[in-house]
């Protein structure tokens, strides 16, 4: 470009012609702003970092204000344009052929990485020298993510899907160029949030970037203004590609939502607020203690007292019964005599008058009157002395109890508030699935799959909020799972053959013409959010890969189905978050287990939905729980009704379309709110959330009773299965069946021909989706299971399968032209049996067959 | 004297202290030099605990490095569904689920816990040995003494001399060896062992 418009000087023109340019200038200015802004003077070959011009976003929607060149340059760039346009389409042809052998090869294969940078070089130049910013820097992007690859900074996977947007997004702007004379920044903007989205740093990843490579805010607007308010926005990303070794959860940081601060903020100053009742009430309780520490102290002191006082009567009748009726008055001077009986052997006799009595009540003891104390006897004055300690005891025992019950009051209040201040700063890092929306709504558009059809997003359930740590964790690999389904129209069989193919390609097929359909449906069931992304059409194998080790990690659980209009739908559950659950505690087999009450619409005692079940003849939907779980029933006899028919105990009715499952429980012994924290890789069961721990050090089960239902229908289906092949005299008992999954007609029909003629009974599957399927209904005995298949491949239908109980006895025999130790490895870690390669000589498959059959 | 007593500090007693003060310089060094000859063989001692396994005198050897505690087992335990026939269950343990195995059970490839009751028998918790083994409490009916265990002496096969009633053909993975006709169990291999089992039985139901 330097050579071909050297830089203007202004220094050749007179006074007068400066005066006359700058009016000129003056007057563009004021008639287009935005032109004026993004009109660079310094443009030169290179894009240049050195704008720091604000663009308003809704500016960088539009095509690129700045023009291609000044009007002096305009007659030559429009010869020129056709020429470049021509060569970059020829260039960009090149780039997608070299990416898609790059997809087929089994291993790296470094020669073509630099054949992609060499090509993506040459366009960087030539669009440079056109003045194309955007190419110029989406070709050094390719450039530069290739070599990315080459070094291992970068995943070759995801390394790969980069390279595929960035070829999109060049020939998207090569496109617009075309079509408007104008270059639009938009799919730049796009890919540089793909290229973050996937934490491939280009600009900071090489020591030889040149200062252009960074692209300035202003080129990219839009991606403020699409991204949602979340921590995907504001979280350092990572320098480069996370690799497999990394931690899962690397955000150091969380956002937080003002509004929720804020609550948080108030419960926590209510909670502050408590602590002066709080201390006030301990002190009351310590002061009433004290008081009736001293009562007690009393009653005890009267006690001792009175022991003298028994013994001194005692004494005194006996010396009563010697010396008539003269009796002391005082214990102690009884006690003297006593004393002196003792030492001397003789009664003294005591001189004296009897007293006079005082007043008695006309039944009863004597009135009290302190006043006359001298009238009483000393028992009189003691039993008095006894009451008014009792009294003393029974009042501090109530001043007491009244400052334990403020104590408790004050103390609930703490704990109401103290589980508040716990479940906001739990909600603080809770945020909305809407914040992964634009993103995957970016990778959709951008697809190959996009630029051929017209393809829709639609999302439900997008408010339901996920804890930021979980939604970091699940953002690359969602996104990663979107782009491997759309990544470019996958090439049916039934649509190449156009017969007989699968009802759900013969709907792709027909409905070609209309629009495919992405969606997003989201649901939360207590402490899970239930996700299915769907796709209206068949999808490209391996889409599993990428998210499945993720949902292991964050403990939750997918499947794959074909939806209702033929394509495939990924249902993943995952758990809300780390923190605590609300549920019912229920006893079983003498232990307690929690369900959520999400899951319950209500409890049922009286077993009316038990008859109602007996009439509406829906007895499947009916389960105990001892059954779920298979654990034995506890022997004790419930507090609900006792042992044998007549016994009433409660049933659970689960929160589901009608007619609504009921669960039978043992006994249920109340709610809990407790921390739930997930079971270790080995312990995780269906069915089972995670565990809790309450206060007695009870290991509690978090229960999701639809999954252990679900799996309970699957063992039992497997057992009326068994059983049917178990009957005598049925021909299919004896004779073994196999299922084959191949997407190749002639490797399908050549195997059929083979395998029935060695007798067993074959089946067959055209890619994945349609394998899983036939094996639920089928449960062959042998799975034959090619790599290479749209519709979840190999691998994605291996891992899936763990999913499926029922199927564990199915044995697996890769039968894949992939060779390398790295397939066959992966194949046998995901738990495949056999692994055989393409070609395989019959004899071969037939004896890998029979080994895996008599393992 | 002193300075060089450290060197040999691994075998250090009261008798072999007066010993060193009444030898010569030269008979000092000697012995130095001898010791520090037999330092690595010394250094290869690990202690290892006893384990009885059953009333008839079944018993092995455990790393003790590779446990964290020996306590009594907890009185609450919780059973996990789709737990292999030797697990006893969950309990609690520091704020977490700690997964139970009936030791004896396992190694005979038991179908049912053999310890009839788990609070009289003893809980050894392994420690952390590898980041993916978490700890496991393994119950047996009885501990004995701790042995140190010179590693020269161990005799490393993959079978024990003579057959023995408790440890099933299945198990013999987790054999290290044996000790005066005790088997030594392979502490690694065995939690890594129980946890892949465990973990299977979830897809085995």
């Amino acid at each position: 470009m330097s050579e071909l418009f050297p830089p203007f000087d202004e220094s050749q023109l007179s006074p007068e012609e400066r005066e006359v340019l700058r009016r000129f200038e003056e007057l563009e200015d004021a008639a287009d702003p935005a032109s004026a802004l993004a009109v660079d003077e310094n443009f030169e070959a290179e894009p240049s970092t050195s704008s720091t011009s604000p663009v308003s976003p809704a500016a960088a929607d539009q095509p690129a204000a700045r023009p291609l060149a000044l009007a002096s340059e305009a007659d030559f760039l429009e010869d020129m344009l056709p020429i470049f346009a021509f060569e970059a389409d020829e260039d960009i042809a090149v780039l997608r052929r070299t990416l898609r052998q790059i997809e087929q090869d089994d291993a790296l294969d470094v020669a073509r990485l630099t054949a992609l940078q060499r090509v993506a070089h040459k366009i960087k130049g030539t669009a440079g020298a056109i003045g194309c910013i955007s190419m110029s820097t989406i070709a050094y992007q390719i450039e530069a993510i290739s070599r990315l690859v080459i070094a291992g900074t970068v995943n070759p996977l995801l390394g790969l899907h980069a390279l595929v947007q960035a070829v999109v997004a060049l020939e998207v702007t090569l496109d617009g160029l075309i079509a408007d004379r104008q270059e639009h920044t938009g799919a730049l903007g796009e890919l540089q949030a793909e290229l973050e989205a996937l934490g491939i740093e280009v600009a900071a990843s090489g020591a030889n970037a040149p200062a252009l490579l960074s692209i300035p805010d202003n080129l990219v607007p839009s991606l403020s203004s699409e991204s949602s308010p979340s921590l995907i926005d504001t979280a350092p990303e990572p320098v480069s590609a996370r690799t497999a070794e990394e931690p899962a959860f690397v955000s150091p940081f969380v956002r937080v939502d003002t509004r929720r601060f804020e609550q948080l903020l108030r419960h926590t100053e209510q909670m502050a607020e408590l602590q002066a009742p709080l201390e006030q009430a301990q002190a009351q309780v310590e002061i009433a203690l004290k008081e009736l520490q001293a009562a007690q102290a009393r009653l005890r002191h009267l006690e001792i007292v009175f022991s003298t006082v028994a013994i001194s009567s005692q004494n005194q009748y006996m010396w009563l019964g010697a010396m008539n009726d003269d009796q002391p008055s005082s214990s102690l001077v009884a006690r003297i005599l006593n004393e002196a009986v003792g030492r001397t052997g003789h009664f003294s006799q005591r001189r004296g008058k009897l007293r006079s009595l005082p007043a008695k009540s006309e039944s009863g003891p004597p009135l009290w009157d302190e006043l006359e104390i001298e009238h009483f006897t000393e028992s009189e004055v003691l039993v008095q002395q006894f009451s008014e300690a009792i009294a003393d005891v029974a009042t501090a025992s109530s001043q007491l109890r009244l400052a334990f019950a403020q104590l408790h009051d004050i103390l609930q209040r703490h704990k109401v508030e103290a589980a508040n201040v716990r479940s906001h700063t739990l909600l603080l890092r809770q945020t909305p699935l809407s914040a992964l929306l634009s993103r995957l709504q970016r990778a959709i558009m951008m697809s190959a799959l996009a630029q051929s059809r017209e393809v829709r997003f639609e999302v439900t359930g997008e408010t339901i909020e996920i804890d930021q740590d979980i939604l970091e964790e699940l953002k690359n690999p969602l996104l990663q799972l979107v782009r491997s389904c759309v990544l470019e129209s996958v090439p049916t069989e039934a649509e190449e053959m156009g017969e007989g193919g699968h009802e759900s390609y013969k709907n792709h097929e027909n409905h070609e013409k209309q629009v495919d359909r992405v969606w997003l449906h989201v649901q939360a069931f207590g402490h899970e959010v239930a996700m299915e992304v769907g796709f209206s059409m068949p999808v490209a194998g391996g889409a599993l890969d990428a998210i499945y080790e993720s949902i292991l990690r964050l403990n939750g659980r997918i499947f794959a189905q074909r939806n209702k209009v033929g394509g495939i739908s990924f249902q993943l559950r995952l758990p809300r978050s780390q923190g605590t659950a609300q549920g019912l505690l229920v006893r079983v087999g003498g232990q307690q287990v929690m369900v959520p009450f999400s899951q319950v619409q209500r409890i049922d005692y009286g077993r009316r939905e038990t008859e109602d079940r007996e009439k509406t003849d829906v007895a499947d939907l009916f389960y105990i729980l001892n059954d779920l779980l298979r654990i034995p029933a506890s022997p004790a006899p419930t507090s609900f009704g006792q042992s044998g028919t007549g016994t009433v105990r409660p049933v659970l009715v689960l929160q589901a379309d009608q007619p609504r499952p009921l669960v039978e429980v043992e006994e249920i012994l109340g709610s809990a709110e407790l921390v739930v924290k997930p079971l270790a890789a080995h312990l995780r069961r269906d069915g089972i959330t995670g565990t809790a721990i309450d206060g007695m050090g009870n290991v509690l089960l978090l229960l999701n009773l639809p999954d252990l239902i679900r799996r309970h229908r699957g063992r039992r289906a497997t057992t009326l299965i068994s059983d049917e092949e178990k009957q005598p005299g049925s021909p299919e008992s004896t004779r073994q069946s196999i299922l084959v999954a191949d997407d190749s007609v002639f490797i399908r029909q050549s195997l059929l021909y083979s395998l029935r003629q060695a007798g067993y009974a074959v089946a067959e599957a055209r890619d994945g989706m349609d394998a899983l399927e036939k094996l639920l209904v089928q449960h062959p005995d042998v799975l034959v299971l090619d790599i290479e298949m749209p519709n979840l491949n190999g691998y994605d239908l291996l891992s899936i399968l763990h999913a499926y109980p029922e199927l564990t006895r199915v044995k697996i025999v890769m039968l894949t032209s992939r060779s390398s130790e790295k397939h066959q490895a992966r194949a046998l870690e995901l738990g495949a049996h056999a692994y055989l390669t393409k070609p395989c000589p019959q004899d071969t498959l037939l004896e890998t067959i029979e080994n895996v059959l008599s393992r | 004297m002193e300075q060089h007593s450290t060197s040999i500090s691994t075998s250090f007693d009261s008798a072999l202290a007066s010993h060193l003060e009444q030898i010569s310089d030269d008979e000092f060094w000697t012995l130095a030099h001898q010791q520090a000859a037999i330092t690595g063989s010394a250094i290869s001692h690990e202690e290892y605990l006893e384990c009885k396994l059953d009333g008839s005198g079944g018993c092995c050897l455990l790393a003790l490095e590779a446990l964290g505690q020996i306590v009594l087992p907890p009185h609450r335990i919780a059973l996990l569904p789709a737990m292999p026939g030797w697990m006893i269950g969950l309990v609690a343990w520091r704020g977490d689920t700690l997964a139970v195995v009936d030791l004896a059970a396992y190694l005979a490839d038991s179908k049912y816990p053999l310890i009839e009751q788990p609070s009289e028998g003893i809980l050894l918790v392994t420690s952390h040995i590898r980041e993916e083994n978490p700890p496991l409490g393994l119950l047996i009916p009885a501990i004995g003494l701790t042995t140190p265990l010179p590693l020269e002496q161990l005799r490393v096969h993959d079978a024990p001399d003579t057959p023995v009633d408790w440890l099933a053909p299945t198990r013999i993975d987790v054999v290290r060896g044996s000790y005066n006709g005790t088997i030594v169990l392979d502490m690694r291999s065995l939690l890594s062992a129980i946890v892949q089992r465990i973990g299977m039985a979830a897809l085995d139901e």
